[in-house]
């Protein structure tokens, strides 16, 4: 086996493998069952179908679960999300094979449409999961969170301490790049990864201008203040990334996981209906 | 290079301590990993962070992994080093001093100030994560399946609770459109044409849960008589009308079924009913075998046996009858010259569909009158019952000679007499053997090879005698029609001459089966597919599938005709 077997290439692609012969063999029983009017939910491979379907999607449901079980045995949680990914993808066809098409406006086409928006999520999570990781670490490399928090908080320290002997109007400047540099905050900005009222920003904006005007000893300390300030101000840009791609690699979740209850309920509800009126 | 690093400590008391350590390295390494030659705690210096060497016998500093080196307060990646100068790196001061002799680099090392409550405050001031208070994940979670719940199950059930009952005098009743999408929203798919005003009122048909709509929510409203349990498609195991007739598929009738749906099995009957004598077909147009009337085979016989036209089978009704004779031209009568036409004797019936038995009586009698008797030319021949006839003619001759008015020569003077004299009983018994014998012989001539039956009629001949042989002409009473697995609806074929099909204007025998073969139908009709130029023809077009007489459902196209009657 190799060092590192993503979740796409998991035991030589086997889920994959998997996956495809069951797809072929829903559509060879949805296409084999009979003249094409005939085929329906309701008939013998419409039932066998749905049934498919639904226990698929039981079973995904239960990756919430496994993932949590850091000690079980078995196949090892990679394998889980290879089939995870995989079986779930072919269910956007399964479920149509299952109706024969038949879709409209009502609560069994709105069973599908949240599964598909639970597909969908999952399919952006897969994404963000491919591309995120080595955008993270390129983002801060061999650095902790608290590192890049820590420095800015020396930076703070230093600038404040530098201010004390300048004019106010620096002084103000710094305490606007100290007291209104927003780290993180609501989802938006998070997701964002920028705030367009960073307070370093602002700093740094009106402390280039009095630099200009300052002449002497005391332009040099306004220089040297804004070099600092430039450092906080990337040290904030990567806190902020970092923010963005764990709200990315987070937000995805969030909308998988309820949509996936959601869906399981309208599952429910569509096997009711369909045997209440049968 | 040979450096000396002074640590300087600031104890509580206030006193400083100093560490010296001298290195003898090439580099001086600078950071928070163990294996630096400086070491500085703090998580903003990188593990590498910084490097001083000598580089033309001057200490030299540059970055290594560290973004942050500061010397004399300006952001720096590599500067020459002097006496004097001081480097920043995190919260540590690097004060560069004069080296001793025989030594390097002097360096006095110190932690100038503690940014702890700075980060404390910055932490503060920092919320990172996306999932904070009240709005977790497993929340979400919850309130969608809920609304799921409350969506999909508990308001359609409620709407379809509140429905009104249907009532077309009043529209004002209706529900609103919101409710309606609410309560429908359970249906799996659009109503039939003639099914959509129920709506969203489910109940009308379902009328208990998990139970399949029964047969009563049809016939509430459709009379459909004996309409399933036909013994032939007994094995399509049709127990409900919804069993065929499905609803929730759109559409304009329950009534449209493809050809595909007769078949899936007639196209091979015989994998499923090996014992069937029926040909396979699927479609008209090209897979389809050519027909098979019923065709009598034996004179006399009521027996009826389904031959292909390709054999150009004979029927032997009993009947002599040249088609071509009667459509000659004009034809002399005792009505005088009179032009006959298909439908001079050939009617259809009450529905138009199929043609009505040729009624001697009716069709034949003003031509062909049977008299028996030169002198008595208006007094015909009973027809269509041999002991009738022999009565008939007796009680003719016998009234007409114990009266002595015959004329015949042959009889008896008693029965020549001229009128107002009683007869003997001797006299009487010689005039009524004599109209036996009368009697006899007319009914012998009548049977003759020239007689009047000959005609039209097949006689046979034993030691007994001579007999009719009694024409059955289809449909009679008790017979298959020629097709009897499909309809024909002549009415509806009016457009087109009968001689197009029938070819009895050269048929000179009635043993000929004017039947058109399945290729001049084809002329016309396609099969199921539509075709340009061509009728599309699905197997109901003639295979009517509720057809009592031979399918499960004409029971209601019976009832409509008997209305109609």
């Amino acid at each position: 086996m190799a060092v590192h077997e993503s979740f796409w290439s998991y035991a030589r692609f086997r889920w994959l493998k998997i996956s495809v012969a069951l797809l072929a063999a829903a559509s060879a029983a949805y296409l084999l069952s009979g003249p094409a009017r005939d085929r329906s939910g309701d008939t013998a491979v419409g039932y066998a179908l749905g049934t498919l379907a639904a226990a698929l999607m039981l079973w995904l449901s239960w990756f919430g679960v496994r993932k949590r079980s850091y000690h079980a045995a078995g196949a090892p949680l990679r394998g889980w999300l290879s089939a995870h990914i995989y079986l779930g993808a072919i269910l956007i066809l399964i479920v149509p094979l299952h109706c024969a098409f038949q879709f409209g406006a009502n609560i069994h086409t709105a069973a599908y449409v949240l599964m598909v928006a639970v597909i969908v999520s999952g399919t952006a999570g897969v994404a963000y999961y491919t591309a995120i990781p080595e955008r993270m670490t390129e983002n801060r490399p061999g650095e902790k969170l608290a590192a890049l928090l820590e420095h800015i908080a020396e930076i703070d320290v230093e600038c404040r301490n530098m201010a004390e002997a300048l004019p106010d109007s620096i002084a103000r400047a710094v305490r606007v790049s100290i007291e209104e540099t927003r780290l993180g905050g609501g989802l938006l900005r998070q997701i964002s990864g920028t705030d367009p009222r960073c307070g370093t920003a602002r700093a740094l904006a009106s402390l280039s201008e009095e630099a200009a005007r300052m002449e002497g000893p005391r332009r040099g300390e306004v220089q040297r203040l804004l070099e600092i300030l430039s450092v906080k101000r990337s040290l904030v840009a990567r806190v902020r990334k970092d923010a963005r791609y764990k709200g990315l690699l987070d937000l995805w979740l969030t909308f998988h996981v309820p949509l996936a209850m959601a869906s399981l309920v309208a599952v429910a509800a569509h096997v009711f209906v369909v045997f209440y009126y049968r | 290079m040979r450096a000396r690093i002074s640590y300087v400590t600031v104890k509580r008391s206030g006193t400083r301590a100093v560490r010296d350590v001298v290195l003898d390295v090439e580099v001086v390494r600078i950071g928070r990993g163990t294996d630096n030659e400086v070491q500085l705690a703090g998580l903003s210096v990188a593990l590498e962070h910084a490097a001083i060497h000598l580089r033309q016998g001057r200490p030299w500093v540059e970055t290594v992994r560290g973004d942050d080196l500061r010397v004399g307060g300006s952001v720096v990646s590599a500067r020459a080093l002097a006496p004097g100068d001081v480097l920043r790196i995190g919260a540590h001061e690097l004060r560069v001093r004069r080296p001793a002799a025989g030594e390097d680099l002097a360096l006095e090392v110190e932690q100038i100030e503690s940014s702890q409550a700075a980060s404390v405050e910055l932490a503060e001031r920092t919320r990172l994560g996306i999932h904070r208070g009240a709005i977790t994940r497993r929340r979400l979670a919850w309130a969608a399946a809920l609304a799921s719940v409350a969506l999909f199950l508990l308001l359609p059930w409620w709407s379809q609770r509140n429905a009104p009952s249907f009532d077309p005098r009043h529209p004002e009743h209706e529900s609103s459109a919101g409710a309606r999408v609410l309560a429908s929203s359970w249906s799996s798919g659009p109503l039939s044409a003639a099914h959509a005003h129920f709506g969203d009122r489910c109940a009308a048909c379902h009328t208990t849960g998990f139970e399949q709509v029964g047969d009563d929510a049809c016939t509430a409203c459709h009379s459909v008589g004996a309409h399933t349990g036909e013994p032939s498609h007994a094995g399509l195991r049709i127990s409900r009308c919804a069993d065929c007739h499905q609803e929730h598929r759109g559409g304009q009738m329950l009534a449209q079924f493809p050809d595909s749906t007769c078949s899936q099995c007639h196209g091979n009957l015989r994998a499923s009913h090996p014992e069937t004598q029926l040909l396979d077909a699927s479609d008209f147009a090209d897979a389809h075998a050519e027909f098979r009337p019923a065709i009598l085979t034996e004179a006399g016989s009521t027996q009826q046996k389904r031959l292909s036209l390709e054999g150009s089978p004979r029927e032997q009704s009993g009947l002599r009858f040249p088609h071509q004779k009667h459509l000659a031209g004009p034809l002399k009568s005792p009505r005088g010259e009179v032009t006959l036409h298909c439908g001079s004797c050939h009617r259809t019936d009450a529905r138009g569909e199929i043609m009505q038995a040729i009624d001697f009586e009716r069709d034949c009698r003003s031509c062909h009158l049977l008299s028996f008797d030169e002198r008595a030319p208006d007094r015909h021949a009973v027809h269509g019952a041999p002991a009738a006839l022999q009565d008939d003619l007796f009680e003719f001759y016998a009234t007409r000679a114990l009266r002595g008015e015959e004329m015949d020569e042959s009889a008896p003077l008693a029965a020549r007499r001229r009128p107002g004299r009683e007869l003997s009983p001797q006299e009487k018994a010689g005039v009524i053997r004599w109209v036996g014998e009368k009697t006899a012989r007319v009914q012998r001539l009548l049977l003759s090879e020239e007689g009047a039956c000959a005609t039209c009629h097949v006689l046979t001949r034993d030691e007994t005698g001579v007999t009719v042989v009694p024409a059955r002409l289809i449909p009679f009473s008790g017979s298959e029609r020629w097709m009897g697995k499909a309809i024909f609806h002549h009415q509806s074929h009016a457009a087109v001459a009968c001689e197009s099909c029938h070819a009895a204007r050269t048929s000179a025998s009635a043993t000929d089966v004017l039947l058109p073969g399945i290729a001049r139908c084809r002329e016309c009709h396609g099969g199921g597919t539509p075709r340009l130029g061509k009728l599309t023809s699905p197997c109901t077009s003639c295979h009517d599938f509720h057809r009592q007489r031979f399918g499960v459902m004409r029971a209601v196209d019976a009832a409509k005709a008997e209305a109609g009657s």
